[in-house]
């Protein structure tokens, strides 16, 4: 009898600290989401919360896919630049069948772009870090030359206008896609059987492979999934952003790998998911709006964000010996 | 006479693993210039005392002296600093340098900040000369052969002046000529004052090379004798002397006649050779045999784990083509690995998220979602039948006892209700209660017409459990025993080949 | 030094710079003079520089994504401290060239981060700090002497030259004649055989990094003064040809193989077909894109050999 209740109050014990980890970084969301409100008046008001989502709308966007191929236990470093080279075609071919085919375009770049990713990490198994820097060259290249380097604009278009600009409801168009694509994503990773074999795949890719689940196809498939949502990603922007400079969406990889490791997903694999990134996701937010609002200069933005990552990444790893100590 | 003093001296050695005493009071005592052989089945305790003597592993009890001084070995470099060597069985050295380097890592001759080549290559073909090896200082390592990489292993051991080396298997993947090379070498070492520890199961290895030889079994030290005093014979009594009994119950049924599996000279270079064997409907088949022997490639490439270079197989009489796991599970086949907590269950999943892993077609909703409820369902009733003790199926698995999480990596197996399901030392490292367990079911699931392949060390497990037995030696096949003829004598016996 | 040049007359990699070097004669009978050959050299230098470096660390199995940022930012400081004269501000730079490199081996060793992402963060770290510094415009050097280093001549031949050679010189020595250098091939070919042999891994693993960044902060002096101006975006797009020079040449990103003869092959073989697109008016664009092509094939070429060497390691097979 004795012995069941040790074993009570030390499993009470672990299981505290286990829910304290795992929602640590939701505990820090809420006390800079209050600490900004008290700061700053500027802050807690619904255009600007408004604001603040819309700016990272894309960045959500790319980060549902960043967050698939992590959990696969990659990572996708072209991303950015998938995003530029689905919007440069988009545009280029608007003038010959408008606006659907440039959406259908962009999709459809991004998916193969992402399928070119797949196919030399998942079935030839080269490093993934320098395909993706390698592709990363390859994408910017191929927007560079069939834009000929020159900027392009896109042309108004209802739909455009529509779900870059205006509200429904009051509720901005912009976030509800947001919303939409990471409740998809999230359903996909968690209640799909391929989001299953992904986690299983990221975990442990030997054990897959030992339980019949053919771990190349789903890496692969991680993959092209990012393709794909880095081609939605494209869309969000020439919504929001008409003029397009190749280059533009450079800086948008390093945000969306903070905003996914921020939220908690691990880089070793098999661990995180779409509600982590969306915690990621406002705290990066709120973060970037704070910093806008108290008008610190680009530069030391940077600077910041950069101290961001390092501190993400450090606490990535505290936790994951956390995680091997709590047994 | 004067008693001569010992080298190395380990008294009264215990080693506990959580459910498992490794090692239970051993006692070992080995003198300059020896070759001490250590024999016993799987999972005796050699490998726990020869972890705990290179440093690997800490006892829980006992003394350890080194020419009569009590030491406490802390970590593998430290035992090295003692002068205790082992030669592991993954290579210890670095693929892309040369002999010599390999021999002289860390230390290689300095003159005026310079690394001196020309004398690191004379100094280690000296070392070759003085030991009578054939080797080439500026060969590179990688182009060695398996003996070849042991041999050098050897002279690094001796370069470091190492008092005492440790062999484990060492002629596990040598030639025979090789062998006689080996041999001679051992030899000239120990003349020169180094003893070697020398683990293995070919009886007729140590006959020739060994001086003493101790016998573990259980943990505990069965005998120790001078290798003239005894005989191959003698020491097979030794390595399984106990009273069998029925531990395992009576097997009342027999399997039928219908061959479910049939394979055919199957063949993989370097691992088995010309494998025939046929599985019938609720056989329980065993592959027996010492470790290295090759059973586990075989049924891994069976199931589609490993590359079959040539050879056909056959299921319910239609040949097929198994190239991956997914082909073997898709056939009707299922396998739980030797290792696996590795490989048979994802450590980070919940228990649910284990056992559905292969069933996830089977509890979609109409969307072609995964239905939690179903899920929960599904895992709960797995949990129920198999007995797994868990306080609920959202535990992850990682912290379940190793008893249970077999348990749950034969749940995810069966749950594909495969026709052929092949084990890999079903029961290894797992408390006497859990494996009483797993035994009935595997009769039970026999008793159903499924075909079973037990691949075990360990001998009253096969001996209980099957109604044939298939010895492998070196990747070939040697000799199937039937139900009536199956005692460990014999088993060991063919299987070390004493034939 | 015979081993080493035979090692360097088996190459493939010579044949291919042969035949680079006959199609650009060909092109403009020019190409094949002195003055042509050492201006390759000369641009290859700030590359060159940061490829030996870099393959001290890929050969301990280690990664660096930061090089480019702490080559701007090497450059950054020395001409902001040039108000504290010449010496000052070359050490300075330096020094926080070789910060970076510091901190890199900090976070990798000690905070047991994956190598890549800890780069990735300290690349835009300094990037940022640059940025910060310089408030995102180039600044210009104030001190004349100071292009010297940059743009000196001897001869006709540019100082540069003199460095790049002497860089490998040295970098070649290190890894063939000192422990520092055995270690690294050690560390990276089998980590645990290393410690086993009382190599203390971390330690030598945290210098790999450092000595990484300081080829970097070399190459940023060097850029810096031969154009006297340092801006934060220069290194934007190092990193990939630094890293893909190595790896051509023969060093392995898995670690525990490679050599600086094959890096400065590496380098001329990218540097001769840069100076190729341009002689044959390749477009910018295109340019980038046989770049991006290249390093694409070097690296999946590496990873499908050294699989398969693994493979063949695994099953035994000579």
């Amino acid at each position: 009898m004795n012995e069941t209740k040790v074993a009570d109050k030390s499993n009470i014990k672990k299981g505290f600290a286990r829910f304290f980890f795992s929602q640590a970084m939701l505990l820090v969301l809420i006390i800079l989401f209050v600490a900004m409100s008290l700061s700053s008046d500027l802050f807690l008001t619904t255009n600007n919360i408004y604001n603040l989502f819309r700016q990272v709308a894309i960045l959500g966007v790319m980060a549902c896919g960043m967050t698939v191929v992590i959990i696969g236990k990659g990572i996708d470093l072209s991303a950015a630049a998938i995003v530029g080279l689905a919007a440069v075609a988009n545009v280029m071919l608007q003038p010959y069948g408008g606006y659907f085919l440039g959406v259908f375009v962009a999709i459809l770049v991004g998916t193969v772009c992402g399928f070119i990713n797949g196919y030399f990490i998942g079935k030839v198994r080269a490093n993934f870090i320098i395909v993706t820097l390698a592709t990363q060259i390859l994408f910017t290249a191929t927007a560079l030359i069939i834009s000929e380097g020159r900027n392009l604009t896109s042309k108004p278009d209802r739909i455009y206008s529509f779900i870059g600009n205006e509200s429904v409801f009051g509720f901005p168009v912009i976030i509800i896609f947001l919303i939409v694509t990471m409740i998809i994503t999230g359903i996909l990773l968690q209640r799909t059987i391929a989001g299953r074999r992904l986690y299983a795949v990221g975990l442990n890719d030997n054990a897959a492979l030992v339980s019949g689940i053919n771990t190349s196809n789903v890496i692969m498939g991680s993959y092209v999934i990012n393709g794909f949502l880095c081609g939605v990603a494209s869309i969000v922007m020439t919504s929001r952003i008409p003029r397009i400079r190749v280059g533009q969406t450079a800086p948008y990889l390093f945000d969306v790998i903070t905003i996914v490791v921020l939220g908690g997903t691990a880089l070793t694999g098999g661990i995180g998911g779409i509600y982590k990134t969306a915690i990621g996701l406002c705290i990066f937010g709120i973060i970037n709006n704070s910093m806008a609002i108290l008008a610190i200069p680009y530069e030391y933005q940077q600077l910041i964000k950069g101290i961001i990552l390092i501190l993400a990444v450090l606490y990535d790893e505290f936790n994951r010996r956390k995680r091997l100590l709590y047994q | 006479m004067p008693e001569q003093k010992y080298l190395l001296e380990m008294i009264d050695i215990s080693k506990s693993f959580p459910g498992v005493k490794a090692l239970d009071g051993v006692t070992f005592k080995l003198r300059e210039g020896q070759v001490f052989a250590i024999v016993g089945e799987n999972g005796a305790g050699k490998s726990t005392l020869i972890k705990i003597l290179s440093g690997s592993y800490t006892n829980d009890h006992g003394q350890i002296k080194i020419n009569g001084r009590e030491i406490y070995i802390r970590n593998p470099m430290h035992a090295m600093q003692l002068g205790i060597n082992t030669i592991y069985q993954e290579t210890s050295l670095v693929p892309e340098m040369t002999v010599a380097e390999n021999i002289f890592l860390g230390r290689q001759p300095i003159k005026g900040g310079r690394i001196q080549w020309q004398k690191m290559y004379d100094d280690a073909a000296r070392i070759f000369s003085d030991l009578s090896m054939e080797l080439d200082p500026r060969a590179k390592t990688i182009d060695l052969s398996a003996a070849q990489h042991q041999l050098l292993e050897i002279a690094k051991a001796f370069s470091r002046e190492a008092k005492i080396i440790i062999m484990d298997e060492p002629t596990a993947s040598i030639t025979e000529e090789d062998t006689e090379n080996l041999f001679n070498i051992i030899k000239n070492i120990v003349k020169k004052g180094t003893s070697v520890i020398y683990i293995s199961h070919r009886l007729k290895e140590i006959f020739q090379i060994a001086d003493m030889v101790t016998v573990l079994r259980d943990g505990k030290t069965v005998t120790t004798k001078k290798v003239k005093d005894t005989s191959e014979n003698d020491i097979v009594k030794y390595m399984i002397g106990r009273d069998i009994g029925d531990i395992f119950g009576e097997k009342s049924y027999e399997a039928t006649d219908e061959v479910i599996l049939q394979a055919k000279n199957l063949t993989s270079m370097g691992l088995f050779n010309d494998i025939s064997f046929n599985l019938k409907k609720g056989e329980i088949l065993g592959f027996s045999g010492l470790v290295g022997a090759g059973r586990s490639e075989i049924v891994r490439s069976i199931f589609g784990l490993e590359r079959l270079e040539s050879g056909k197989i056959y299921i319910d009489g239609q040949e097929v083509k198994i190239r991956n796991s997914t082909d073997g599970i898709n056939k009707g086949l299922a396998f739980v690995s030797e290792d696996r907590r590795i490989e048979s269950i994802i450590q980070g999943f919940t228990v649910r998220e284990n056992i559905t892993l292969l069933l996830l077609r089977q509890i979609l909703t109409r969307a072609g979602l995964i239905s939690a409820r179903k899920e929960a369902r599904l895992a709960r009733k797995y949990v129920e039948d198999f007995s797994v003790k868990t306080p609920s199926i959202e535990q992850l698995v990682m912290n379940l006892s190793g008893g249970n999480q077999q348990k749950v990596a034969l749940a995810k197996c069966l749950s594909t209700s495969p026709k052929i399901f092949i084990l890999d030392e079903p029961t290894k490292g797992i408390d006497v209660g859990a494996k009483k367990e797993i035994h009935t079911l595997i009769k039970e699931l026999a008793r159903s017409g499924m075909g079973i392949i037990i691949v075990s060390s360990e001998l009253p497990e096969i001996i209980g459990m099957c109604h044939r037995v298939l010895v492998i030696r070196e990747g070939k096949l040697i000799k199937e025993f039937k139900k009536s003829e199956l005692n460990e004598e014999d088993l060991m016996h063919t299987a070390v080949g004493n034939v | 030094m015979k081993k080493t040049l035979n090692t360097l007359l088996d190459q493939k990699l010579v044949i291919i710079i042969l035949i680079l070097i006959i199609t650009l004669t060909v092109q403009d009978r020019n190409f094949f003079s002195l003055r042509s050959l050492t201006s390759i050299l000369d641009h290859a230098t700030i590359n060159g520089v940061m490829a030996a470096g870099m393959t001290i660390l890929l050969i301990s199995g280690s990664f660096d994504l930061s090089v480019g940022s702490a080559m701007a930012f090497t450059g950054i400081i020395t001409i902001m401290l040039q108000p504290y004269g010449l010496f000052i501000s070359i050490l300075g730079g330096i020094i926080a060239g070789t910060m970076v490199g510091v901190i890199n081996g900090l976070l990798v060793v000690k905070g047991r981060i994956n190598a890549f992402i800890a780069t990735l963060g300290t690349m835009v770290i300094f990037k940022g700090l640059g940025l910060a510094l310089t408030g995102s415009s180039p600044i210009k050097g104030t001190i004349e002497a100071y292009k010297v280093i940059g743009q000196g001549e001897f001869l006709g031949i540019h100082y540069s030259v003199i460095y790049l050679i002497v860089v490998y010189i040295a970098v070649w020595y290190i890894l063939r004649y000192t422990k520092f250098g055995r270690n690294d091939y050690a560390i990276g070919g089998n980590a645990l055989s290393a410690k086993l042999a009382g190599i203390n891994v971390n330690l030598y693993t945290f210098t790999y990094f450092v000595f990484c960044s300081f080829t970097a902060a070399i190459s940023g002096i060097i850029l810096s003064s031969r154009v006297n101006t340092a801006n934060a975006i220069f290194g934007d797009t190092t990193n990939l040809t630094v890293i893909a020079a190595a790896v051509l040449g023969g060093t392995s990103l898995f670690g525990g193989k490679g050599s600086v003869i094959g890096t400065i092959q590496g380098v001329l073989i990218l540097g001769l077909i840069e100076r190729a697109m341009v002689v044959f008016n390749v477009d910018t664009n295109y340019q980038l894109l046989v770049r991006g092509f290249i390093i694409l094939a070097v690296v999946v070429t590496d990873a499908v050999t050294q699989r398969r060497r693994q493979l063949n390691l695994e099953r035994g097979v000579v």
